[in-house]
């Protein structure tokens, strides 16, 4: 297991790698001249050099790379332009905000779509198989920050059980942290719990047909052990293996959410970023997602083996 | 008074009748082997008992099991007889076994559901029940995954969670079709000391007729969903009534054949959808007369000391 893990994190190294080029070549990547973008039209020639200056942009190429890597290193991503702070602080400052509904987002969707999915197999063709896989459904087709406006509608205005946007740290006060936490979460989380729903019922259904479950069966064990025991363990394999994915849309989708629940998250963040050309958080933006990103991956790597003994052994 | 007493056991899916008329028994201890062609309804009988139809399956008529109806039993009450009072090994070892799961997890958890073992006794027991069915190194196996073993390895492992609980009646369904020949012999050696060891009964699934005459003390011929002939394994061999049992044992393969497959008879058994109304062997028996199309044969007995369902059974003898 050690071997396999050390083995995926090898693997990780090089896309981190790839990620961190792409990071320092976006200021070379974009057309026109991107000190000019940043400062502005009413910009002086000497501010613009002065720009250039703080930028490094003056330098030669593999200078700048070089430096690139040493500041990296050190975990210095630059300075923000606009927000007069270092790029590192500003994220740091933020990336509570943003793990918290990911992952909170992330956990609802897969314990509910699992729950729904598993449900929809053992019922297979009956009512609750349908009502679960029309909720899926449902989850799948709203445009996220629609049903956002709606639930802040619903649940805060009208009903006033939760607030309507903002964010408390989970250190200051945890039950205002959950409360705070819910609705954008559930929101973020529904469509991909409609897929995490969908394919836990077609691995679900797959599995209930295999020997194993009948010799289960034959042990007289009771139904809950042999669906929840025999058959999840297994359904639960290529559930995992999308849960990576389901991350890195969740990463993304927390953008919009961020803005609709008016949450203080790395995703609005980097959006004021790029709509003001501040490169710097761009570049540090995009590095600390692509990292979450391997991260969560390797995790997923780890999970997978653990579920599946055949992984672990090197076998298939 | 018989462990296992089936009686007018049909099955079907829907419309389609694939079992009737079932009717056998089995005494404490006895093994009882039950032969025929693919398709003829072994498994299905096998899986009624259980009560491990699958889906859409019903079955109809008695089976009386330890003095209880098993057929009208509610499922908690088979839950309690399964595992533990009978118990069934399969056909694939390779799928059989949960993939996820430890062979010792597997045995395991049978004994904390049915003799309420604690998490420890349970891991010792299932130890002594790999040594039982002779697993080497069953300290190691114990705490390995199934794809980790052999295929007859796993068959063992198999037999070990179906003996756990020392069940009254085993029964095994192709225990070794699957398995290489050298591995099969290791198998049905086992089986058979295991049986003489626990004294429990066993129906014995198979298409090696071989197999039979070596360790079965009563056979049941099966052919179309219906049981053609049945009587002491002896007699069986000795003097067949049926036409059905007489081509099976002609065509046993000799030495030059395949080993272990049932032999060849000239054309196939009929889907359920399809079997003819009268005697179901009639299309392929070379005795056929139109009589033979009126109705189905009800089991007679006969001097040879079997029972056969065909009419003509004493004029071909
Ligand atoms: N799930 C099912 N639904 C409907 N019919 C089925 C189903 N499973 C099996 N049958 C039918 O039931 C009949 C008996 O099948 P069964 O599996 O008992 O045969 P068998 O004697 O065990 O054959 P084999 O030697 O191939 O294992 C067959 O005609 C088969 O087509
Ligand atoms: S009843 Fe007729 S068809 Fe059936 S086995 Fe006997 S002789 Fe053959
Ligand atoms: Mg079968």
């Amino acid at each position: 297991m050690l071997r396999y893990a050390a083995g995926r994190l090898l693997a990780a190294l090089p896309v981190l790698l790839i990620v961190s080029l792409l990071s320092f070549g976006i200021v070379w990547i974009v057309p026109g001249d991107v000190a000019a973008e940043m400062a502005g039209p009413t910009a002086t020639a000497e501010e613009l050099a002065r720009l250039r200056e703080r930028l490094g942009l003056t330098r030669p190429w593999h200078e700048q790379l070089v430096g690139w890597y040493g500041a990296l290193l050190q975990g210095d991503l630059g300075e923000s332009i606009l927000l007069r702070q270092g790029v590192a602080a500003a994220i740091v400052e933020r990336l509570p905000v943003t793990l918290s509904l990911t992952f909170t987002a992330l956990a609802i969707a897969f314990v509910a779509g699992t729950a729904l999915g598993t449900l929809a197999a053992v019922r297979a063709g009956k009512a609750a198989d349908r009502a679960a896989m029309g909720t899926a459904l449902i989850g799948f087709s709203i445009p996220d920050f629609w049903l956002g406006l709606v639930f802040v509608y619903v649940f805060a205005v009208v009903l006033g059980w939760l607030p309507t946007g903002g964010y408390v740290p989970f250190a200051t006060d945890p039950l205002g942290w959950a409360r705070s936490m819910l609705l954008p979460a559930a929101t973020l989380a529904l469509a991909q719990m409609g897929l995490f729903a969908r394919m836990t019922r077609a691995a679900m259904l797959e599995v209930l047909q295999q020997d194993y479950i009948r010799t289960a069966r034959a042990k007289g064990m009771p139904g809950w052990i042999v669906v929840g025991k025999h058959a999840l363990r297994n359904a639960l394999i290529p559930v995992v293996t999308v849960a990576g994915i389901a991350c890195g849309v969740l990463l993304g989708g927390a953008v919009v959410i961020e803005s609709v629940f008016s949450l203080p998250g790395v995703g609005r963040l980097i959006v004021g970023a790029i709509q003001r050309r501040d490169y710097p958080v761009i570049q540090g933006g995009l590095l600390l997602t692509a990292t979450i990103f391997v991260l969560v991956n390797l995790v997923v790597d780890l999970l997978y083996a653990t579920l599946d003994p055949r992984i672990r052994h090197g076998r298939r | 008074m018989s462990l296992i007493s089936v009686r007018d056991l049909s099955v079907a899916f829907g419309g389609t009748r694939v079992l009737e008329d079932v009717s056998f028994d089995i005494a404490e201890g006895e093994v009882l082997g039950v032969v025929g062609e693919s398709g003829s309804g072994k498994s299905m009988t096998a899986l009624a008992i259980m009560g491990l139809l699958p889906m859409g399956g019903t079955a109809a008529g008695r089976i009386d099991f330890e003095g209880r109806d098993v057929l009208a039993l509610p499922e908690r009450e088979m839950q309690r007889l399964r595992g533990a009072r009978m118990a069934m090994i399969f056909q694939e070892p390779m799928a059989s076994l949960n993939p996820v799961l430890t062979v010792g997890e597997q045995i395991a958890e049978v004994l904390r559901r049915h003799r309420g073992l604690d998490r420890r006794a349970a891991h010792a027991e299932a130890i002594a029940l790999l040594k039982l069915v002779e697993i080497a190194a069953a300290e190691r196996r114990v705490d390995e995954y199934p794809h980790q073993l052999s295929g007859g390895m796993r068959q063992r492992a198999m037999i070990a969670i179906a003996l756990a609980c020392r069940p009254r009646l085993l029964i095994a369904d192709e225990p070794t079709t699957a398995l290489d020949a050298t591995v099969q012999a290791g198998i049905l050696d086992l089986l058979r000391g295991l049986r003489r060891e626990l004294g429990m009964a066993v129906l014995l699934i198979t298409h090696d007729l071989g197999v039979v005459s070596d360790i079965c003390e009563r056979v049941v011929v099966m052919y179309a969903g219906r049981v053609a002939e049945t009587g002491p394994a002896a007699a069986i061999f000795d003097g067949p009534a049926h036409p059905y049992t007489r081509a099976l044992l002609a065509a046993i393969p000799r030495l030059e054949g395949p080993i272990g497959a049932l032999p060849a008879i000239d054309g196939v058994v009929p889907a359920p959808a399809d079997f003819p109304s009268g005697c179901r062997f009639a299309p392929r028996c070379a005795h056929a007369r139109p009589a033979c199309d009126a109705a189905p044969p009800p089991l007679r007995a006969l001097p040879s000391g079997t029972a056969a369902a065909c009419i003509r059974a004493e004029e071909i003898a």
